[in-house]
């Protein structure tokens, strides 16, 4: 297949195709100079780009008022789990009011694919996922998140509340 | 793309690989940039993606072409472990069973914020000899 380019007067001079192709450089170079909020380029290590509100990150553990978790080891999450990378040990609560809680909760990170199926699945709003994002590490490094990583780590400031306790809870027919 | 940046042949089967290169083109000043053909000209790698035979295959030999420090980065969840395709395949190998991996990356995608760090983290020692050199040269001059 050859293209065959019809000659026309214009193309018969070839300034005015550069001035053309100067014209779109300095319209760009004027416009992002004038309006620098716009511009579509990052001046990256300095400027940070700001994640999005439902930014899937670290999964975070949420706590009752009193501290405790709110997990009541129901499995739900394990069950929708993909890549089958929750482990839950579950054991009985010395409260009769609280079915079971997690004696042993683990996720790992190296085979999880941050869907946030667990998140949906949960009935009791126990597992959200954060805002930050997974820190690389060294071969050998602790890759397999329990509960006082996820629900305790010195970034989340002693474990995240949810608004609703369980009396109140159970109150409100939740 | 910028002088003095580290050069990283990038290979991949999968979709978050492709999705940081996109991403670079929009970041200013990022301290690593990209080879799509020349491991011969690169002093690492960015491994990513589901790693069948032929990937195995030509993963060995791109890494056996590097230069200096051979640096692998496992990027995303397919390629350290298999993730969800993972379960399913009875005859499972993931990179650190045949490469030696100097930084996971978990996470899919994993952030740029990640591999940015990963990288500026093994380049400080790199930065601070230069810097050094530097100063002798001016000290000889
Ligand atoms: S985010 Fe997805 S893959 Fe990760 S633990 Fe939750 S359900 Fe499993
Ligand atoms: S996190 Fe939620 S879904 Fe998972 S076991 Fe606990 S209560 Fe059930």
């Amino acid at each position: 297949m050859s293209i065959v380019k019809k000659e026309n007067s214009l193309s018969k001079w070839y300034l005015p195709g550069i001035l053309k192709g100067l014209g779109i450089t300095f319209r760009n170079l004027i416009k992002n100079l004038t309006s620098r909020d716009e511009m579509l380029t990052l001046n990256y290590p300095e400027e940070k780009y700001e994640y999005g509100p439902r930014f899937k990150g670290n999964h975070v553990l949420t706590v009752k008022k009193d501290g405790s978790l709110r997990c009541t080891a129901c499995m739900l999450c394990a069950t929708n789990c993909p890549a089958d990378c929750i482990t839950i040990v579950a054991a009985e609560h010395d409260d009769p009011s609280v079915e079971k809680y997690p004696i042993n909760y683990e996720i790992d990170i190296l085979r999880c694919v941050f869907c946030g199926f667990c998140e949906e699945a949960c009935p009791v709003d126990a597992i959200r996922m954060g805002p930050e994002w997974q820190v690389p590490g060294v071969n050998g490094a602790s890759f397999i998140n329990n509960i006082s990583e996820l629900a305790y780590r010195p970034s989340l400031g002693g474990g995240i509340k949810t608004v609703l306790d369980d009396e109140e809870r159970i109150k409100g027919g939740i | 793309m910028g002088w003095g940046k580290i050069r990283l042949f990038s290979y991949t089967n999968n979709c978050c690989v492709p999705q940081l290169e996109r991403s670079l083109l929009f970041k200013n000043e990022t301290c690593f940039e990209l080879s799509f053909n020349s491991p011969e000209k690169s002093s690492g790698m960015i491994v990513g993606g589901f790693l069948n035979q032929v990937a195995r295959r030509e993963i060995i030999e791109a890494f056996e072409l590097l230069k200096g420090p051979k640096w692998v980065f496992a990027y995303g969840t397919c390629v350290i472990s298999g993730g969800v395709l993972g379960q399913f395949s009875d005859s499972l190998i993931t990179v650190g069973d045949i490469l030696p991996v100097t930084r996971f990356l978990p996470g899919c995608p994993p952030s740029f914020d990640a591999i940015q760090t990963a990288v500026s983290d093994l380049t400080e020692g790199r930065r601070e000899s230069v810097r050094e050199k530097g100063v002798l040269y001016a000290l000889r001059d």
